[in-house]
C-alpha cells in the first residue's frame, strides 16, 4: 500500500536561487524501511524535512506531496504530528525537559491524551526500550547513546505511521550505534511503520534497509532495492566515484566476479570466498610483514607508568599506561568504549594531570609550554574551536605568511564555506573545516579524537590521504578512532588500549592480521583465502597479482 | 518512605518548620531545630559535603556572634566597654541564638534539597501556570549542558596553559558570551523538537500528578497533633532589655518534646531517592 508520494516536486530555499530538490517522483510503500544515500548536500534532508512541515525553513515549493493519497496540506497540524515522526542528528537539542519521564511524556501531553492511557503508553514504551534504570534521571546524568534512544522512544511514543530518522548515528559511539540499529531492527519486524533513513555510511543501515534512495543534486539516481543498487552502480558507474558507496564486503566478492551475487553480511562473503579456495592453488604470501627491526628513533614524548582516576570515581581509568611516540609517525589508538582512549589524550595535553607516573618530552622542548604550543588538538566536539562570525575570519590568520599547508583549504572545498557563520554549517563541513584550522596551526604533533566522526566516505578518504601526505611533511599524528577501516588504510602504527593500558602496539599491519575480530572487514574475509590484507587496496593488489 | 508523601506536604511541612523557627525565636527550640538539622544533615550526607557544611556553619557562627555584640548595645547587664561602647550580655546571647537560627535554617533548606529533589515543584505548579513550569524545566536541562559546553570551550583552546590570571578572565568572559550565543542557536533546534511533537496544541493533558492518599493524610494529622502540643506549653522568651522567660512544669518540657519529634519526623520518612 502506497503510504507516501512525491508528485514532480521541486523545492528551492528563499536566499537561494538554486533549486535543492528538482522534479522528485518518489512512491513509497507502507511498512518499508527506506534508505536515503548521497553525499553532504545532495538534499536528502531538504527531501525528509518537507514530509515534517513544521521543520521546513520558508522556501518555493512546486508539485505535491501525497500522504496516504490525499494532498500534505490538507491534514490538521494535530493529525501530522501524530502521524510523522522526525529524528534529527543532533543528540541534546531534541531533549527538551529535565527528566525522561517528562521527555517520554511531552508528546502524549501535547495531544491532549487521557491520563490513564498516557499511563499505560510510557510504561510500555520504557519496557520496550529498557528505559526502566534511567526512566528517573536527568538528562545531564545519561550518556548519548541513551539519550538519542529516548529520543527515539519520545517520538514513537506518539505512534507515527511514518518515523523519519536523520543521521541518527552519526554522533554515537560504535556501541551505542549498533544498539540504535538493533532498536531499529526489532522496531520494523514488529510493527508496520515505515522508516525513511537518511545516512552517509550506507553498510550501517544496509543490511536491515528494504530500498535505497541514491540522491544526487537534488534528484533521485537510483530507486530500488538493494540487489538492483549493487548492479545499478556497477553498470552505470565509469569512474568509479559512486563504489564508494559500497560496503567493503560487497566490494571484494563483486571484485572477484562482477556476476557473483551480492553477499548480505560478511559471513555470507566468507563463505562465497571460500568456494574459490580451491580454484586457486597456491596463493603466494603476497605481502611480507617487514622485520621490525629495533631502530632507536628520536621519539617526540614518552609515557611512563601513567595512572589516572577521575576524583569522582574509584577506578583508575588509566592503569602503568606506557607509550612512545615516535617522531613522524602515524599512530591510531583503537579500543571500545570507556577503554581511556580520550583520557589518554588529554594526559597528554595536560588538560588532566596524572596521578602517578609521567611524560617524558622531546628535549627540544625546553619547557612543557614549548610542547604545549607546538601541538593541534582536535577536540571529539569541535564547534567550541570556533570563536569568530565567519569561517573567512576563522582561517585569516593562516593566510600571512607562507604556510605550506594553505592548498588544504582547496582540497577539502573550504572555499565555498568561507563567507558562511560556523553554526550554519553541517557536522561533516565543520570536521572539515576543523581538521583544515588544526592542520594550518602548523603543529609539530597532531592529537586528534575522533577525526572521521560525521564524515562520509568521499572526505574521509580525502582526509586520509592529506594525513599521510602532511605525516610525510614531517608531522606527527596521533588519533582516536573507532573506525577501523580508517585506522588500516591510514596509520603507520596502531595502539590498542585495554583496561587503561596500552595492551598493543605495533604496526598497523601486524595488528590487523593477527586479531581475530578487531580487525577490518577486507582482512576478515579475505583471511582463510589470502592473510595480511587489511584494506580493500590491499585486496586489489594482491589478487591482481594472483591473476597474473 | 518520604518519596511515598505528596511534595505539596513535604514543601509544607519544611516551611512550617522553617517558619516555626524563625517566628518563635526562642533559644531551646531553635537549639532543638539546629541539633536535631545537624543530626539529620550527618545521616544523610557524605563526608565531603560534611565537612564543608561545618566549615561553612562555624564561619556563619563566629561572624553573627561578633557582630551582634558590637553593633547592638541593647541589654542591661553591661559586661565591658570597647571604646566607650557598652557590651552587654543579653545582646552576646542574642548573636549566638541567631547565629544558630541561621545555620540551622542553611542546614533545613539543604535537607530538603537532598530530600524532596527540585523538579516535584515543578509538579505541584504545573497544573496552574503550565508554560512557566516548562520554562523552568528546559532551564533545568540547560544549566549542566552550559557548565558541559564551558569546559569544552576550556579544553579546545587549551586555556590550562595560560598563566595570566587578568588575561585567563578576559578569555572567560569571551568564552561565556560565545556559549551563550552557541546555545541560543541550538535553542531553535529544540523549539523545532518542541514544535514536532505538538507543543502548539492549545489543549493539553498533564501527565504527572500527585494525588493525596492515606499516609499523606496520617501524615498531616501527626504534624498536627504534634504541633498542637508544641504550641499549648510555648511560653514567651525576651531578651532585651534583660533576659526574661516563663517556664510551666508540665507544658513546657511536652511542647519541647513534641517540637523535637517534628523535627525529626524526616529521619522516619527519609529514604534516598534515585
Amino acid at each position: 500500500m502506497e503510504i507516501i508520494k512525491f508528485d514532480n516536486f521541486s523545492f528551492k530555499y528563499n536566499n537561494n536561487n538554486n533549486l535543492i530538490l528538482k522534479n522528485i517522483n518518489l512512491s513509497i510503500n507502507k511498512g518499508e524501511l527506506i534508505l536515503f544515500i548521497g553525499k553532504s548536500g545532495s538534499g536528502k534532508t531538504t527531501l525528509l524535512k518537507n514530509l515534517k512541515i513544521e521543520l521546513l525553513p520558508y522556501g518555493e515549493k512546486k508539485g505535491e506531496i501525497y500522504f496516504k493519497n490525499i494532498s500534505l496540506q490538507k491534514f490538521s497540524k494535530e493529525i501530522l504530528n501524530k502521524s510523522i515522526g522526525y529524528l534529527g542528528q543532533d543528540i541534546s537539542t531534541q531533549f527538551i525537559t529535565e527528566k525522561v519521564w517528562s521527555e517520554l511524556a511531552f508528546g502524549l501531553e501535547n495531544l491532549n491524551t487521557p491520563i490513564d492511557i498516557m499511563k499505560r503508553k510510557i510504561a510500555e514504551i520504557s519496557s520496550y526500550f529498557n528505559l526502566n534504570n534511567i526512566y528517573n534521571k536527568s538528562s545531564n546524568q545519561i550518556s548519548g547513546g541513551e539519550k538519542q534512544m529516548v529520543n527515539l522512544a519520545s517520538i514513537l511514543i506518539m505512534n507515527p505511521k511514518i518515523l523519519i530518522l536523520d543521521e541518527p548515528i552519526s554522533q554515537l559511539d560504535p556501541i551505542s550505534s549498533d544498539n540504535f540499529i538493533n532498536t531499529i531492527k526489532k522496531l520494523k519486524s514488529n510493527s508496520s511503520t515505515t522508516f525513511l533513513i537518511s545516512e552517509q555510511n550506507i553498510s550501517n543501515f544496509f543490511e536491515i534497509s528494504d530500498k535505497i534512495v541514491l540522491m544526487k543534486n537534488g534528484t533521485i539516481d537510483f530507486y530500488g532495492n538493494k540487489n538492483d543498487f549493487i548492479n545499478f552502480i556497477y553498470k552505470n558507474d565509469k569512474k568509479n566515484s559512486d563504489l564508494i558507496f559500497i560496503p567493503n564486503f560487497i566490494k571484494i566478492i563483486k571484485h572477484i566476479d562482477k556476476n557473483n551475487i551480492t553477499p548480505v553480511d560478511v559471513n555470507h562473503s566468507i563463505k562465497i570466498i571460500n568456494t574459490y579456495k580451491t580454484l586457486i592453488p597456491k596463493i603466494p604470501m603476497t605481502t611480507n610483514i617487514k622485520n621490525n627491526k629495533k631502530i632507536i628513533k628520536e621519539n617526540i614524548f614518552k609515557i611512563e607508568n601513567l595512572y589516572y582516576k577521575y576524583e569522582t570515581s574509584n577506578n583508575h581509568i588509566l592503569k602503568n599506561c606506557n607509550l612512545i611516540i615516535n617522531k613522524q609517525d602515524m599512530v591510531s589508538i583503537i579500543g571500545g568504549n570507556g577503554s581511556g582512549k580520550t583520557t589518554l589524550l588529554k594526559n597528554i595535553i595536560s588538560i588532566y594531570k596524572p596521578n602517578h607516573g609521567k611524560i617524558i618530552f622531546n628535549k627540544k622542548y625546553k619547557k612543557k609550554n614549548d610542547f604545549l604550543l607546538n601541538i593541534s588538538y582536535l577536540p571529539q566536539e569541535v564547534l567550541p574551536l570556533f570563536i569568530k562570525d565567519s569561517i573567512k575570519d576563522e582561517l585569516d590568520s593562516y593566510y600571512i605568511g607562507d604556510n605550506p599547508y594553505i592548498n588544504i583549504i582547496e582540497e577539502l572545498e573550504i572555499d565555498k564555506l568561507l563567507q558562511k557563520n560556523p553554526y550554519d554549517l553541517s557536522g561533516g563541513e565543520l570536521q572539515k573545516v576543523a581538521i583544515a584550522k588544526s592542520i594550518l596551526n602548523k603543529p609539530d604533533l597532531l592529537i586528534m579524537d575522533e577525526p572521521t566522526k560525521n564524515l562520509d566516505e568521499t572526505t574521509k578518504s580525502k582526509i586520509g590521504n592529506i594525513l599521510s601526505c602532511i605525516n610525510n611533511l614531517g608531522i606527527t599524528i596521533i588519533y582516536i578512532t573507532h573506525d577501523i577501516e580508517f585506522a588500516g588504510e591510514y596509520s603507520k602504527t596502531s595502539a590498542l588500549l585495554f583496561n587503561g593500558e596500552i595492551a598493543l602496539y605495533d604496526s598497523t599491519k601486524n595488528m590487523f592480521s593477527n586479531n581475530i575480530f578487531y580487525t577490518t572487514s577486507t582482512n576478515l574475509i579475505t583471511k582463510s583465502v589470502i592473510k595480511n590484507l587489511i584494506t580493500f587496496k590491499d585486496f586489489k593488489d594482491a589478487w591482481g597479482k594472483i591473476n597474473e | 518512605m518520604f518519596i511515598y508523601l505528596n511534595p505539596t506536604i513535604c514543601y509544607g511541612y519544611f516551611i512550617f518548620i522553617i517558619l516555626s523557627i524563625i517566628l518563635i525565636n526562642h533559644p531551646i527550640y531553635i537549639l532543638i531545630s539546629f541539633l536535631v538539622s545537624i543530626f539529620i544533615f550527618i545521616r544523610i550526607e557524605t563526608k565531603k559535603n560534611i565537612i564543608l557544611k561545618f566549615r561553612k556553619i562555624l564561619f556563619i557562627f563566629i561572624f553573627i556572634s561578633l557582630v551582634n555584640p558590637i553593633f547592638v548595645h541593647k541589654g542591661l547587664t553591661i559586661l565591658f566597654y570597647i571604646k566607650d561602647k557598652p557590651i552587654t550580655l543579653e545582646s552576646i546571647l542574642y548573636g549566638i541564638n541567631n547565629s544558630l537560627m541561621i545555620s540551622s535554617l542553611f542546614t533545613w533548606f539543604d535537607i530538603l534539597n537532598k530530600i524532596v529533589s527540585s523538579d516535584k515543584i515543578v509538579y505541584i505548579f504545573k497544573k496552574y501556570i503550565p508554560s512557566s513550569v516548562l520554562i523552568f524545566s528546559i532551564c533545568l536541562n540547560i544549566i549542566p549542558q552550559l557548565k558541559e559546553k564551558y569546559k569544552q570551550m576550556e579544553e579546545a583552546h587549551l586555556i590550562s596553559y595560560n598563566k595570566n590570571i587578568f588575561s585567563k578572565i578576559k578569555i572567560s568572559l569571551n568564552f561565556i558570551a560565545i556559549i551563550i550565543s552557541w546555545q541560543l542557536e541550538k535553542s531553535i533546534e529544540t523549539a523545532y523538537s518542541m514544535n514536532s511533537r505538538g507543543y502548539e496544541n492549545k489543549q493539553k493533558t498533564i501527565y504527572k500528578t500527585y494525588n493525596f492518599k492515606k499516609i499523606d493524610f496520617i501524615f498531616i494529622i501527626i504534624i498536627l497533633f504534634l504541633t498542637s502540643f508544641f504550641i499549648i506549653g510555648y511560653k514567651s522568651f525576651s531578651f532585651y532589655p534583660i533576659i526574661f522567660f516563663q517556664y510551666n512544669i508540665i507544658f513546657s518540657p511536652i511542647s519541647y518534646i513534641s517540637f523535637l519529634i517534628l523535627c525529626f519526623l524526616p529521619i522516619f520518612f527519609y529514604k534516598k531517592e534515585l
